[in-house]
Parts: structure tokens; C-alpha cells; sequence
């Protein structure tokens, strides 16, 4: 099991280089001058050859491509072009709040899928299975930001109850902040994943094991959780790690409404900025986690599935 | 025993949109969203009669109103009506929600087909980077290439179709691959039928079905994509309307009024609503098997 | 006979809604004795797999219903008995095996786990006494090097290692009756013998009644007493086992026989029952094999047939059975 877990790290690492080669094309083989990007179009020509001189632009591409590669390995992000801090301390500073808001999002989203999912599958054609679809179908129609601006504006601007922006500060305040982003965020996907529970559940109830489990006498709540969710939990994984994924960027505008300094709000102003370090560094971080998470899923499957333990 | 295998139901047996017609008219939910849906585009295609007021039209004498009869969602910060912008954003949403996925369908399936057909290199090259993409939330390539590209109108719909095109290839290679051991496609070849022939004659026809469901159910998700995108200041910038930037506004005027960012998003989710109920009639008649429910 | 363990009454089971459902199970009824083996055959679709799931109150409902009978466990009737009272029944007193050993067994559990799992379901026992009780019937049903076999999983089993694991899971609580549906149908030849050699083992040692359910005469012959023979849903003959292979008394029973392979009809064309099974729904109020009858008479059309004694432990419903032998 360790080897089969050391192993798909390793296969990890040629992903990564995919993911920066493309994040790497796409900045700078794409149509479009990056010193124009980053300066404006009314630079002078000794700006724009200035900053193509400090940002290395003059090199070849595959040196180019190289002294990328290199800075991201040594996560040597460079000079943000407006703010006093470096790259790396920006995203210090900024990527603790875009992971506490996934974190919390996503505890919130399973805690309220997972019981709803089992409802609505064992309930099937019932009323609490119809509620169900029914908030799934609103739930992928409401965009993130849509119903975070009307949380925004019911619980914080008018009731009161929880602060209108920022990240807060010690512990509580900083939970009382993440309150509402992450709820916004969480029953959205409890949505997605409640439907995903019911169907994964759905399917497995269907199995011939699931009628061994009742006939040598398992209770139908031992029957339905023991042997019926164990086994869906393979396709809620994936599901799971795709919702953490899609919550993962669905926080860029969650932190843009809530006006929190996470990593999302942080990429989001170096583009509208043309902070150029900042924003390849900010999706140099957000592939990371791409990868990351679809690793990290990896190896769940190997701890609940023990089929591709024995492959 | 004669086993007289019933014939499977067939998409060209009997008229696609005659099936499809029946088969909303079983639904009467479904068809209430295709009557929205209609009206959406109406509203859409016929804005500049439609529209009460000129949707950049900003006046200091009228600034931050309620709803009223002569605004009936109210004015912005700017003084601009409300409604009429959101009729104008229509316009916007739409074309990009719409054209995006279609050319999505057109590149993601020639790559798919490509690879699928053909093997090899091709298919180990395309099929890697489909996978990696695929790993990606369309929102994060969105905020990628958006970032390179900039926010014009086609640009977006690169944004869009760089974004949900893997999707199609996906789907594509797979189907692709299952024609390709069929004995008719198998016999073709052997009768040295060459291979744009076979996948214009054989190839197409038969994963198209497949492909216009997936397309179907795109719309929504590329009408959403779009908004976050105008939202986050990354598509449709101002003053020219669109959903997603007509919330950003209201953002920054939400102590003036929030009518704008109620009535954009109203506007948002209905048409994604909407979209999904009639993507979901269309895939239940043409792929019955992945039914939800 | 003395008294028997399980006795199927008037059986019938509907499916369908309320009104318009359809009975795919009519007056079945047998009994079976302690230690005794009843063969049930049929072709498929003749409601055997329902009856026993219906033994075992498993029926899918909706759509299914018992609709009239009784199934009484040494003079108990089942069916009057709460559903949250049946857990404690399956598996304990009685206990099933499926066809399917490929797919009967939890993919992501343990084989000791599975089999633990149902001895904890009903014997008071600690997490040791189960381990040890589980490493016995590993070993009772021949698996060998149970102490490791204990923690593989189902996918590690070949088929014919599945269905042993299956029937120590049955047998782990000593049930009074084994239900078997087609327990050997997705094995190889071999292992098809072995276990069925193992379960006429178990019968002889711990005197369970066994009801065996196979489309294979080969297999009911091997191991069954008596022999059950169900049509459209219907028993239409019941009989002793030699009985039914020497003097069948039913023309679908005599179907059957003459279309197993044997050395006498060697290198001749094997017989097969003209027609096919009808559906459910096109059932007349005649005889169920009217159409497919050689020796269909003008009453069988509209009349169903009752049973008829042909011996005391035989009968068969049949009109063409001549008065002379009824």
C-alpha cells in the first residue's frame, strides 16, 4: 500500500510539469505582448523594454521557459510590480484565508449532503426525495457569487449578524467572517453532492451484495449505511474532490463579494492590475492545488477501495 | 425459442424534434422553461425595442430609485435603469452563453475524433492534455486565458471554448473509439474506404446525438461562466451590460441599492434554470439512460 | 414424515400497483423436513427465485406483494410477523445463498468481516469467540489457510472460492433451513461437483433442510429427495426424486427430462420445448402449458388443471393424466 501511495506522488510530477508548461504557453505564447499586458497600452517604449528586461522577456522562450520552471521550484516568485511585498510573502499572506474558506465550505457542503443524499435515495419518489432534486436543480442554477451577494446583503448589511468584508483577526473573528462565504459556498455543494449520494447510493442499493447484507439479517440501517454507503462513498469521493476543486475557484468570487484577502481577490486584482509576478505566481498556486487534490484523491481511493490496492 | 429481439429505438426512426416535441409535451414543467426560454431570447434578439430606456443612459436626477412605475426594477448609482440594462445583458449572456459551447462542440470533437480515430501519438498527446484540463475547474482556465487574452466579446467566447471544449473531446474519443470496432466501421475500412470518408459517413452521425446532449447542457453552465467571469471583472466590461458586471456595479453601490445585483442574478439563475429544464428533456429523449430519477 | 421445518401454504405474489397487478406467483405450496433436500426447477421466469425470496420476506416493494399464503417456520407463519421482527429471522434460522457469487459478496469488505458480520448479527458472542468461530467455518467449507484468508477481499476469490465463502456465511449461525438459489449455475463443472459435495457434507452433519433451486435436473438429481417442478408461477408437479426421473407425469416435467443430454439420445438432435415461456400477462385461466402442450386436450384451454395424486408422494397437474393412475 505505502509503495502504491509513493508511487501515484510520483506520477504526480510529470502532471505538475504539464500543468506549468500549459499555465506557461498560455501566458506568454498567447497573442498579446506581456510588457503591453502588464504596462498598458500607453507605455513608452523604454518602459516596455525595461520591464522586458527585468522580467527576463529578452531570453529565448525555452530559457524563458527554464528560468520558470526554476523560479517555481525554488518558489522564487519575484517583485510584485505594485505592492512593497514580494510575491511569496503576498501569497503567505493571502493563501491562509482561500484554504480556510475551502476547508469550512466544504465540511459544511458534505455534513449537509451526505444525511440528504441517503433521504432522498431511501425515499425515493417521495416527497423528500423530490425537495431534494429540487434544490439541486436551484442549487446549479444560483451562481456562487449571486447568492453570496444576497447573503451579503440579508445577514450582513441588514440584519446585522455577521461583518460586511475582511478576513478578521483572532480566531473568533476570524470564524465569524467565514461564516456566511462559507456557507454561501457549502450548500452549494451540498446540492451537487446530495443528488451525487442519491444516485451513487441509488445504484449501489441495487447490488446483489446489498441483498446478501439483508438476507443473513442486517438491519435496513446497518444494510444501507455498512454496506450501501461504504461502497457509494467511491463515487462521492470523486465528487468530492471535484466540489473541492470547483469550490476551490468558485472562493475567487466569493472573496470578491465578502472583500476577503484570500488568494482569489489577491489574482483577481493583479489582472485587473497587471501585476504581472502576482498573477503567474497566483496560478502557478491554484494549478498546484489542481493537482494536489486530484493526488490527494489518488490516494483516498487506495485506503476505500481494495481493488487497486491488489492491482 | 425464437427470441425476436425488439428493435431498439432509434434517433432518425422517427424525427428528432417530433420526439423531442412529444416528449416536452408530456412535461408540462418543461414546458413552462421553453415558454421562459423563448421569451428570454425574445427579449434578447428585440432589446433595443424592448427596452424602456437606453442602458447607458446615466442621469444625476435619478439616482439609486426604487422600483417604480416609471423604472419598474429602479435605477443604479449612475442614474441608469435597471431594466432596461438587464434586457440589454441579455443580449450579452446569451450570444456568448450560446456561441461558446457550439465552437467548444466543433473543436473539442475534431480533437476527440482525431485522437479516437486515428491513435497513436495523436491520441496520447490530445488525451494528456484533455486529462490535465479536464483536472482544471472551467473557472480556473477561464480566469487563465481570460488573463492572457483580455475581455472582449471573442475573446470571452475563446475563454469559453478553451474552457468546456476537453469536455467534448472527452466524449468524443470515447464514442469514437466504441464506432471504431463496430463491424460496419470495421468493414469499411477493409474495404479501403478512406478514413475522412468513414468518419464523415459513419463516424459523425453516430456520436452526434451524444454530443448535442452534452451541448445542450453546456449552454447553462457556459451563461453561468460567463456571468462569474463579467463578475469578477475578467469578461463583459462596462458600461456595456451584462449580467455578471451589472452585480460587480451593484457591489460597489450596495449601500445605494441592491435592486440591481436581485434583479441580475433573478435574471442569471432563471436562464440557467431554464436551460438545464429543457437540456434535460432533450438528453432524456436522446440518452434515456442517464435519466435522473 | 414427522413435522416439518418450513411449509409453504397457498403462496401468490403480485406485482404491480394495486388493482392492476399481476400475480406472478399462484398457490404454490410445499414443505420441506429437518435434513431434507427439495429441489425446485423450473426454466427461468417460472417464479422460483421469488418464491424463496419470498420465504425470506426479501421481495422488493414495492412493486411486489405477497397477496394470499402462508410460509410458517416450525408452525410459525412469517408473514404475520412485523418486518422489524425478519432480521432476526434471516440468516439465523434461515439462510440463503445466491446465483451470483461474483457479485453476492461486499467488494470492499473483508471475507471475515462478511462472514463475522452475520455471526454477530445473532449469537451473543465477543469480537474473539466470532474470530474463532469465523476461522472454523472457513475451514468447514474448505478454504484453506483461513487465518489469511480471513482479511482478503471477495476480488481475490476465484468464483467457486466466492459461493464456499457465501455458504459459510449461511451456515455461521446454524439455520434450520438453507435457501440455495442456483448455487452452482456460474461455476465451472468441477467446482460445481465440490460444492455441491460440500453442501450434501454440511446436510448430513448438522441436519439442515436445504431448498435447492436450479434449472439443472443434473444438479436436483444429485442432491435433492424430492422435486419441485414450477411453471408460469404454479407447482405443477411435486414428487420424489425418483419418481420424477422415472414415471414424470407432466408433459413440461417430460420436456424437461428429455431435453437433458444423455447417453441414450446421444448424437440425436437434443429435444427442446416447442414455443416459448408466455408473459405474465398473456396467461389465460387454462392450463399455463396449453400452447406448448403435446398432449393438450380441449378442456386445458379454459380449465386449469388441480393437482392430481398420482402416488402418495407424488401428483402433478395434469388433466391428460389417465383416471386409471389418479
Amino acid at each position: 500500500m505505502f509503495r502504491l501511495v509513493a508511487l501515484r506522488m510520483l506520477d504526480a510530477i510529470p502532471t505538475m510539469l504539464l500543468a506549468l508548461t500549459l499555465v506557461f504557453i498560455t501566458l506568454r505564447m498567447l497573442p498579446g505582448d506581456p510588457a503591453i499586458a502588464a504596462l498598458g497600452e500607453y507605455a513608452t517604449p523604454q518602459q516596455l523594454e525595461l520591464f522586458r528586461e527585468q522580467m527576463g522577456l529578452n531570453l529565448p522562450l525555452w530559457q524563458q521557459y527554464f528560468v520558470f520552471l526554476w523560479d517555481v521550484v525554488t518558489l522564487d516568485f519575484g517583485e510584485s510590480l505594485i505592492s512593497s511585498f514580494s510575491v511569496g510573502q503576498l501569497i503567505a499572506l493571502h493563501l491562509p484565508f482561500t484554504i480556510e474558506l475551502t476547508i469550512a465550505a466544504m465540511l459544511m457542503g458534505t455534513i449537509m449532503a451526505l444525511p440528504l443524499g441517503v433521504i432522498a435515495a431511501t425515499q425515493r419518489g417521495k416527497s423528500a426525495d423530490s425537495s431534494t432534486r429540487i434544490f439541486a436543480l436551484l442549487g446549479f442554477a444560483v451562481p456562487d457569487f449571486y447568492l453570496g451577494a444576497l447573503m451579503l446583503i440579508v445577514f450582513a448589511l441588514n440584519l446585522g449578524w455577521f461583518p460586511i468584508s475582511g478576513g478578521g483577526s483572532d480566531f473568533w473573528d476570524r470564524m465569524h467572517h467565514l461564516a456566511l462565504p462559507a456557507f454561501t459556498l457549502g450548500i452549494l455543494k451540498a446540492a451537487f453532492l446530495s443528488r451525487l449520494t442519491r444516485s451513487s447510493l441509488l445504484e449501489v442499493l441495487q447490488k446483489d451484495y446489498i441483498r446478501t447484507a439483508r438476507a443473513k439479517g442486517g438491519r435496513e440501517r446497518r444494510v444501507i449505511y455498512r454496506h450501501g454507503l461504504r461502497n457509494a462513498l467511491l463515487p462521492i469521493a470523486t465528487g468530492l474532490g471535484l466540489s473541492t476543486l470547483a469550490t476551490l475557484s468558485g472562493s475567487v468570487a466569493i472573496e470578491l463579494i465578502f472583500n476577503r484577502p484570500g488568494l482569489g481577490n489577491l489574482l483577481v486584482g493583479a489582472i485587473e492590475q497587471r501585476d504581472y509576478p502576482v498573477m503567474q505566481a497566483g496560478i502557478v498556486v491554484f494549478a498546484f492545488f489542481v493537482v494536489l487534490v486530484n493526488l490527494a484523491l489518488d490516494i483516498i481511493y487506495i485506503f476505500i477501495d481494495p481493488r487497486i490496492r491488489s492491482e | 425459442m425464437s427470441a425476436v429481439a425488439e428493435k431498439p429505438a432509434r434517433m432518425d426512426d422517427n424525427g428528432l424534434i417530433v420526439q423531442l416535441w412529444a416528449a416536452i409535451r408530456r412535461e408540462p414543467i418543461t414546458q413552462f422553461f421553453l415558454f421562459i426560454l423563448i421569451i428570454i431570447m425574445v427579449v434578447a434578439a428585440f432589446a433595443d425595442f424592448i427596452a424602456p430606456y437606453n442602458p447607458v443612459q446615466q442621469s444625476l436626477l435619478r439616482l439609486n430609485q426604487m422600483p417604480s412605475a416609471d423604472h419598474w426594477l429602479g435605477t443604479d448609482h449612475y442614474g441608469r435603469d435597471v431594466l432596461s440594462r438587464i434586457i440589454y445583458g441579455a443580449r450579452n449572456s446569451l450570444l456568448i452563453g450560446i456561441i461558446s459551447p457550439i465552437i467548444a462542440a466543433v473543436v473539442g470533437t475534431f480533437l476527440g475524433v482525431v485522437a479516437g480515430y486515428f491513435g497513436g501519438w495523436a491520441d496520447r498527446l490530445i488525451s494528456r492534455v484533455v486529462d490535465l484540463l479536464l483536472a482544471f475547474p472551467a473557472l480556473l482556465l477561464g480566469i487563465l486565458v481570460a488573463a492572457a487574452l483580455g475581455s472582449g466579446f471573442w475573446d470571452m467566447v475563446a475563454v469559453l471554448t478553451v474552457a468546456f471544449a476537453p469536455q467534448f473531446a472527452r466524449i468524443a474519443r470515447a464514442s469514437t473509439l466504441a464506432m471504431r470496432s463496430e463491424p460496419f466501421v470495421e468493414a469499411a475500412v477493409s474495404c479501403g474506404v478512406g478514413p475522412l470518408r468513414i468518419i464523415a459517413r459513419h463516424i459523425l452521425p453516430n456520436i452526434s446525438g451524444s454530443i448535442v446532449v452534452v451541448l445542450t447542457l453546456w449552454i447553462a453552465t457556459a451563461i453561468r461562466l460567463e456571468a462569474t467571469l463579467s463578475f469578477l471583472g475578467l469578461g463583459t466590461q462596462a458600461p456595456n451590460p451584462s449580467w455578471g458586471n451589472i452585480i460587480r456595479d451593484g457591489l460597489n453601490n450596495i449601500f445605494g441599492s441592491s435592486w440591481p445585483i436581485i434583479a441580475a442574478g433573478a435574471a442569471i439563475t432563471l436562464t440557467v434554470l431554464a436551460f438545464n429544464m429543457v437540456g434535460d428533456a432533450v438528453r432524456d429523449v436522446l440518452d434515456p439512460e442517464t435519466r435522473d430519477d | 414424515m414427522t413435522e416439518p421445518v418450513l411449509k409453504v401454504d397457498n403462496l401468490s405474489i403480485e406485482f404491480g400497483p394495486e388493482g392492476g397487478a399481476l400475480r406472478v406467483i399462484n398457490d404454490v405450496s410445499f414443505s420441506v423436513g429437518a435434513g431434507e433436500c427439495l429441489g425446485i426447477v423450473g426454466e427461468s421466469g417460472s417464479g422460483k427465485s421469488m418464491t424463496s425470496l419470498a420465504i425470506m420476506r426479501l421481495i422488493p416493494s414495492p412493486p411486489g406483494r405477497i397477496a394470499t399464503g402462508r410460509v410458517e417456520l416450525e408452525g410459525r407463519n412469517l408473514l404475520d410477523l412485523p418486518m422489524s421482527q425478519m432480521p432476526a429471522i434471516r440468516g439465523n434460522d434461515i439462510a440463503m445463498i445466491f446465483q451470483e457469487p461474483m457479485s453476492s459478496l461486499n467488494p470492499v469488505m473483508t471475507i471475515g468481516d462478511q462472514i463475522s458480520e452475520a455471526i454477530m448479527l445473532h449469537e451473543p458472542m465477543n469480537a474473539q469467540q466470532r474470530y474463532k468461530r469465523t476461522l472454523e467455518m472457513l475451514t468447514l467449507v474448505g478454504i484453506p489457510d483461513p487465518e489469511k484468508r480471513f482479511k482478503s477481499y471477495p476480488h481475490e476469490f476465484s468464483g467457486g472460492m466466492r459461493q464456499r465463502v457465501m455458504i459459510a456465511m449461511a451456515l455461521s449461525c446454524n439455520p434450520k433451513v438453507l435457501i440455495a438459489d442456483e448455487p452452482t449455475t456460474a461455476l465451472d463443472v468441477t467446482i460445481q461437483a465440490q460444492v455441491l459435495e460440500l453442501m450434501r457434507d454440511l446436510r448430513t452433519k448438522f441436519q439442515t433442510s436445504i431448498v435447492l433451486i436450479s434449472h439443472d435436473l443434473g444438479v436436483i438429481a444429485d442432491i435433492a429427495d424430492r422435486v419441485l417442478v414450477m411453471y408460469c408461477g404454479r407447482v405443477v408437479e411435486i414428487a420424489n426424486v425418483d419418481e420424477i426421473f422415472a414415471d414424470p407425469a407432466h408433459p413440461y416435467t417430460e420436456g424437461l427430462l428429455r431435453s437433458i443430454p444423455s447417453e441414450t439420445n446421444e448424437g440425436q438432435r437434443l429435444y427442446q420445448i416447442p414455443g416459448t415461456v408466455p408473459a405474465v400477462a398473456d396467461r389465460g385461466t387454462g392450463c399455463t402449458f396449453y400452447d406448448r402442450c403435446p398432449k393438450r386436450m380441449d378442456i386445458c384451454k379454459n380449465e386449469l388443471p388441480p393437482h392430481f395424486k398420482v402416488s402418495e408422494t407424488h401428483s402433478a397437474a395434469c388433466f391428460a393424466i389417465p383416471e386409471a393412475s389418479r
